[in-house]
């Protein structure tokens, strides 16, 4: 968990942005957040987060469009970085295979509690 | 040929038949005695004519024989001949001329040598002269020659008659005498008794054997003619009967012939038949006329006849021929007390029952139709070889086709069944129900269809329908289904995000001021923090049934210890158990149970089952869980002490949105998603779930999982080769070097 202090959220429910960065600090963690996809890139190239949470429906830029840029276009200093999905969607069988081989795992919001969110930190390496 | 017209020949040939036999045989027989009459008297007039003619002749013969044997001519010659001529000749003379003076018949006298020289004769001048050989010869083993000649100087025919003359009982010359014959001519021409057309022939036989007329023909005197009466063949009669011939004028004619005895000569008498039967023409007129009249009133009775019989019943021919061709309205109006009128009454009778029978099949049919057509299901009848031979309205509609074009095809023709997308071949011989069959019509859109196989009991004859097809088209149904499974998963998955904001809020005040809170505040905030929970549980359980609608529930498949589920799923509910004061027992078994599952499915099946157990059995009751093993499965029962469940309702526990109404469900709460989703579930498993029940009593569930097989092993060595990942309901990560 040493590894993993800076935390992007990237969310647009103001609500929920909210809750888990204000958990995640709580839990000693550095956080900054994005609301869209074009703020999302910029955060990420200043602040290079360790682990970013990534919405998919978001404004202007989807989560999908986001996780392929952060991995892969080294502008962004985050090809790196832990990239974990948040989503409403059960299925992720019709997800394509470079989604599933760029991102570090899925969280299903409505299916977690918090305490759940250290869980999942903790299980990336 | 009708039935009129047979019968009137019929009548006729029975009326006319016998009238015409005996007028025949009476004509005949009259005809018949009557030739025999005129022949008799044939035979005996010719009989008198050849006694006239015969002693006519004697006479003569007896005159020539007489004047030979003279004593004064014999001396005479004996001296002539004695002399050689010198003496006697005279005398002779005057014998012969004293005989032809006598005599009157007698035309000349003449005696000759035997070699034909005269020498003496009647007629001057002629002494010495060589006569013809005919005027002195006579034929061998005869006395006297008798002929009849044409004269030499005159033409007129005369009768000849040679003799021998003897001297001294020695032949020593011939005498030749010549008659006239006027009186045998007359005798011959005498016709008494022989009518207008009877004839009398007298003939002799020339060298060749033909009959030479010897005297004038009264018809035909004609020499060329007379020769010939040969076509009467008068040499073959026996003498004593009439024969029929057709004479040289080619007139049948009735003949009868004699020989006559002093020459080689034959008499004949003859007689035309016309003649003779002249006296059967009024009889013969008479007959005709009875005939002709007896016919045309028999024509004319036989008429009525057959009209009076068969009228009735051709005008019933007519009335059963158009019955025949469907027109009932006809009736045959006559009144009649025998079997013909019963005829007709039948026919009447048939007439109206059958009018009667078609219009009652008619109706039956129409209603059959109008039944048919207004089922909504589409409703066919298929005979042994598939042929359709009904479809109604809804069938027509379904398949886009005229419903006078569908019913002749074959079922082939019309349908061709897919099942999720493959063809799918029906046994139409099968009873059954095959759903979830899939049809395009000639034209338009897939359809998804119910298609109900009913075979026809019974020996079902040729051309009978075999089979009735019952389609019930589910194309609507399903697209509402669809629309409503998208809808409840639209709703849900909207829901979720208030859902996540409104527990991640609550958990943030109770993490937060856990402490400082009032006790009151704290369980106000667990109760909501609960019901979250349960309304995410409520959503996801919407959102897993509209995935197993959907086909689209995904599985991960790892290596599962049920014992550990088991485990595990009991520590969670535990606590509720104790709350509801019931005790929840389960004993592990020491070695692990291992099974290819979802573990998060898995597990939720587990934890249903004893929350559903905990809900319905009350307080101080027991929940026993039991982990056991068959030859190649594992069972896991829940057994409770609860309410039980009501036998009626058992079989459609597994069923959607399903609850057990009245009491029992009191107090309970539940979406009924549950054991739909955990039978869904088992089954993807190749796994079962039952249920044991009896109200008051507790219930049972039991489920079955196979055990981990030794193909399974494999599978899951690769899978487990591949990059360890941390699974949990809501999330999972991966390990990777980043």
């Amino acid at each position: 968990m040493a590894g993993l202090r800076k935390i992007l959220i990237v969310e647009d429910n103001e609500q929920l942005r909210e809750i888990y960065a204000t958990f995640l600090q709580a839990n000693d963690f550095k956080i900054v957040v994005a609301i869209d996809g074009d703020e999302a890139l910029d955060v990420a190239k200043k602040e290079h987060p360790d682990l970013i949470f990534l919405d998919i429906m978001l404004p202007k830029r989807d989560g999908f469009t986001l996780l392929k840029l952060l991995r892969h276009e080294p502008e962004y200093n985050c090809t790196k970085a832990k990239i974990v999905m948040l989503t409403n969607l059960g299925n992720w069988s019709k997800v394509s295979p470079e989604v599933h081989k760029d991102m570090d795992g899925y969280v299903v919001k409505a299916e977690i509690v918090l305490t759940d969110l250290l869980e999942i930190i903790a299980s990336l390496k | 040929m009708n039935i009129r017209r047979q019968l009137t020949l019929l009548m006729l040939l029975i009326g006319l038949l016998p009238t015409l036999i005996v007028s025949t045989l009476a004509y005949a027989t009259i005809r018949n005695s009557l030739t025999r009459k005129t022949a008799d008297q044939l035979v005996s007039t010719t009989i008198k004519q050849e006694q006239k003619i015969n002693g006519l002749l004697q006479k003569r013969q007896e005159d020539a024989v007489e004047l030979a044997n003279r004593f004064d001519l014999q001396s005479a010659l004996g001296r002539y001949q004695s002399t050689n001529g010198k003496d006697g000749g005279d005398a002779l003379a005057t014998v012969l001329l004293d005989k032809k003076i006598n005599s009157p018949e007698i035309q000349s006298v003449t005696l000759t040598d035997l070699k034909g020289t005269v020498i003496a004769s009647t007629q001057s001048n002629s002494k010495g002269k060589q006569v013809s050989a005919q005027n002195y010869a006579i034929p061998e083993g005869q006395e006297i020659a008798t002929t009849v000649r044409e004269d030499g100087n005159d033409g007129i025919d005369r009768l000849y008659l040679t003799t021998k003359v003897s001297v001294n009982k020695k032949e020593s010359a011939r005498m030749s005498m010549v008659f006239r014959i006027d009186d045998i001519v007359a005798a011959v021409q005498d016709y008494t008794g022989l009518g207008a057309t009877g004839e009398t022939v007298v003939a002799e036989k020339d060298a060749q054997g033909n009959a030479l007329t010897l005297f004038p023909l009264r018809f035909n005197t004609d020499a060329a003619l007379k020769a010939q009466v040969n076509s009467l063949r008068l040499f073959e009669g026996n003498g004593t009967d009439a024969v029929e011939r057709t004479d040289y004028r080619g007139n049948r004619v009735l003949v009868s012939s004699q020989p006559v005895g002093f020459a080689n000569w034959v008499i004949a008498t003859k007689i035309d038949q016309k003649e003779a039967l002249a006296q059967t023409d009024p009889l013969r007129n008479t007959l005709f006329f009875i005939v002709g009249i007896s016919s045309i009133a028999l024509v004319v009775v036989a008429l009525l006849f057959a009209r009076f019989f068969t009228r009735p019943i051709l005008r019933i021919a007519r009335a059963a021929q158009l019955i025949g061709r469907g027109d009932f309205s006809i009736q045959t109006d006559f009144k009649r007390n025998d079997e013909i009128g019963m005829l007709a009454a039948s026919i009447n009778q048939m007439g109206l029952s059958l009018h009667d029978f078609v219009s009652r099949i008619e109706g039956e049919r129409n209603r059959l139709e109008l039944i048919l057509n207004s089922i909504t299901e589409s409703v066919i009848a298929v005979d042994k070889d598939g042929i359709i031979l009904i479809a109604n309205q809804a069938a027509a509609e379904l398949t886009q086709l005229d419903g006078h074009a569908i019913v002749g095809k074959h079922i082939a023709e019309v349908f061709n069944w897919l099942q999720k997308g493959q063809p799918f071949e029906v046994n139409y011989n099968k009873s059954g129900v095959l759903s979830d069959l899939e049809f395009t019509p000639v034209t338009g859109s897939l359809h998804y269809v119910k298609l109900i196989v009913s075979r026809v009991n019974g020996d079902a004859a040729d051309s009978v329908a075999q089979t009735i097809l019952t389609i019930h088209d589910e194309t609507k149904s399903r697209e509402l289904e669809n629309m409503k499974v998208d809808f409840v998963s639209m709703a849900a998955h909207e829901l979720r995000t208030p859902l996540a904001a409104v527990r991640g809020n609550l958990e943030l005040i109770s993490f937060k001021s856990g402490q400082e809170l009032p006790a009151e505040t704290a369980k106000f905030l667990k109760r909501a923090l609960k019901s979250t929970a349960e309304l995410g549980g409520l959503i996801n359980n919407l959102l897993d049934v509209t995935r197993i609608e959907r086909g689209t529930l995904r599985l991960t498949m790892e290596k599962v210890d049920l014992a550990t589920e088991i485990t595990h799923a009991v520590q969670e509910t535990h606590f509720s158990a104790e709350d509801k004061q019931v005790t929840l027992s389960y004993s592990a078994p020491v070695a692990p149970a291992f099974v290819m599952a979802d573990r998060i499915a898995i597990r939720e099946v587990i934890n249903n089952l004893i929350v559903n157990a905990i809900k319905y059995t009350k307080p101080l009751g027991h929940i026993e869980v039991a982990l056991r093993h068959s030859e190649n499965t594992y069972e896991v029962s829940v057994k409770d002490t609860g309410v039980g469940i009501p036998k009626e309702a058992q079989q459609h526990l597994f069923t959607k949105f399903y609850r057990v109404h009245g009491g029992l469900s009191s107090g309970s709460t539940g979406t009924g998603l549950g054991l739909f989703i955990a039978k869904s579930i088992l089954e993807r498993h190749h796994g079962a779930i039952t249920v044991v029940s009896a109200e008051g009593q507790g219930s049972t569930f039991t489920f079955t999982l196979p055990m981990l097989s030794e193909e399974n092993r494999a599978a899951l060595k690769a899978t487990e080769a591949a990059l360890p990942t941390r699974r949990k309901r809501g999330w999972i990560t991966k390990n990777t070097d980043r």
